[in-house]
């Protein structure tokens, strides 16, 4: 029995994603690969926002209210990682390649201030 | 006797240090009160009640949760942090009762239990979001990125790069003030203050050019903590006492008590606290045990706290109030079936979470004076001793 086909779903106009658009302004190298920025909080609770910056642009910029991961997938070498937020417990952030300064970076019932740069 | 009570003494003190050399994390939340701490303690506490009088107390106050994360430590991990919050509400505490030679003179045990609570900032979303929509805080956060930013452009330039990185983490990380940057960064603070019309910012380098951002952040925590701090906590209890040659109860207390911070100042803060409580005690005019003895009292009182301006934790504290009594039962031989009394309790922070409490009970009927002195030591402050803070 053949089926009915089904009515093609008219197509999304593509979104002003101006975190495309930013991409394809700043180059990427061939190294670029994902990089993951864990949030880990003991004894409270935390919110913490993580931008990512290559030459002075803000390339992408996500935030997590609860432990977690924060994937950055077209990280490269000299990108910079702003890390701003609050804990009200113990809070450590882990980003799982090499940074200047490296990390883990430890936070205990304070306003998150940091930045790393990919080395 | 007093040999064998020193060694309990020493015992239960040192298991709780031992206790945190397993690295607990546990959170010392101490800008509380020692009044707030007396009426629901946060992980544990051990006191050792009226040491100078005649019955002497060694209590153990603590929760569920903080026995739970004792055994397994993820517990301490923010979504079973959060999911157990109620858990925290709940406090239950022994206590062993002695006479005036340390002889074992009967058991106690109590259950508490939060209604409201309203102070764990901890637990408090409100808190969090308090922090991050306060113009201070996006200040900071804003000083933060922009130089990540500025500093994200010298991807070439390797060495100046890292120079600029280094000021810029000593400067977050509170080491090094505003005055003691390198002009380039102290220009671009300058200009992210006009182009991103951060008045507050301005005024803040051109009234202290040795703003330091880390002690600026810990001030805007601890000044939004504070409003926490005065926010309303309800108990509700029930207490028993047991005789000391067989289990039953020779006392029971139903207790309900409410503390408010009515007034928050920089050096000082002022808190107001009610009690009420129904004991049923045995009548001894009866023959046998009961609990035919009734006793209604009402307290009401201030609690002022003197505060270190700087680091904003209470030092002294100092509550007056007094006290109602009416007794349901029959009267013994001179005793009114209502009194006052007026009491003062005094509490000295000897170390960070370690209290003396002093109370001073005064009964203006037959002007009669008595004094009893605690020790009230929470675990954390015993687990900061072994890690030398």
């Amino acid at each position: 029995m053949a089926k009915a086909k089904k009515k093609a779903a008219p197509r999304r106009p593509a979104p002003a994603a101006t975190r495309a658009t930013r991409r394809a302004l700043i180059p990427v190298a061939a190294g670029a690969a994902p990089v993951t920025v864990s949030l880990k909080f003991v004894s409270g609770i935390g919110q913490v926002t993580a931008s990512l910056f290559r030459q002075g642009v803000l390339i992408n910029m996500e935030s997590i209210s609860n432990e977690g991961d924060i994937v950055f997938s077209q990280a490269q070498k000299n990108d910079t990682i702003s890390v701003n937020g609050v804990c009200t417990g113990q809070a450590s952030i882990t980003i799982n390649t090499a940074t200047n300064p490296a990390t883990p970076d430890r936070f205990s019932n304070e306003i998150i201030v940091g930045g790393y740069i990919i080395s | 006797m007093r040999k064998t009570f020193s060694c309990l003494l020493a015992i239960a003190i040192t298991l709780p240090v031992l206790a945190q050399k397993s690295r607990l994390p546990l959170s010392a939340d101490s800008l509380a009160t020692g009044n707030y701490k007396d009426v629901l303690s946060s992980f544990f506490q051990l006191a050792f009640n009226k040491f100078t009088g005649p019955q002497k107390e060694l209590r153990f106050n603590s929760n569920p949760y903080a026995v739970m994360a004792r055994m397994d430590t993820s517990l301490l991990n923010a979504s079973a942090y959060y999911k157990y919050r109620h858990l925290r509400d709940l406090n239950f505490g022994f206590a062993a009762r002695l006479d005036s030679n340390f002889r074992f003179n009967g058991f106690s045990s109590d259950v508490k239990y939060a209604l409201i609570n309203r102070r764990d900032e901890t637990v408090s979303k409100a808190f969090i979001q308090n922090i991050l929509d306060d113009e201070r805080t996006q200040t900071i956060f804003t000083i933060n990125t922009e130089l990540d930013r500025y500093i994200s452009k010298f991807d070439t330039d390797t060495a100046h790069r890292n120079r600029l990185q280094a000021e810029k983490v000593a400067f977050t990380r509170g080491k090094i003030n505003f005055g003691q940057l390198s002009q380039e960064l102290q220009g671009q603070i300058k200009e992210i203050a006009l182009t991103k019309n951060l008045p507050l910012l301005q005024q803040t380098i051109d009234a202290n050019p040795n703003f330091n951002l880390k002690k600026t952040a810990a001030e805007v925590y601890a000044d939004i903590k504070e409003t926490i701090n005065n926010k309303a906590l309800w108990t509700i209890g029930l207490a028993d006492t047991t005789y000391k040659d067989q289990f039953m109860f020779s006392n029971l207390v139903l207790s309900s008590e409410y503390i408010k911070g009515i007034d928050k100042m920089k050096a000082r803060d002022l808190e107001l606290n009610i009690k009420a409580t129904m004991q049923f005690t045995d009548d001894s005019l009866r023959s046998g045990r009961d609990l035919r003895r009734n006793l209604l009292m009402m307290e009401g009182g201030m609690n002022l706290v003197l505060k270190n301006p700087q680091t904003l934790k209470s030092f002294f504290e100092c509550k007056f109030s007094g006290a109602y009594y009416h007794n349901f039962g029959s009267l013994y031989t001179g005793e009114n079936r209502d009194y006052l009394n007026l009491i003062a309790n005094l509490r000295i922070r000897v170390y960070n979470d370690i209290w003396l409490p002093l109370e001073i009970r005064y009964d203006p009927v037959n002007h009669n004076v008595f004094g009893f002195l605690h020790i009230r030591a929470n675990f954390t402050a015993l687990g900061d001793i072994v890690k030398g803070k």
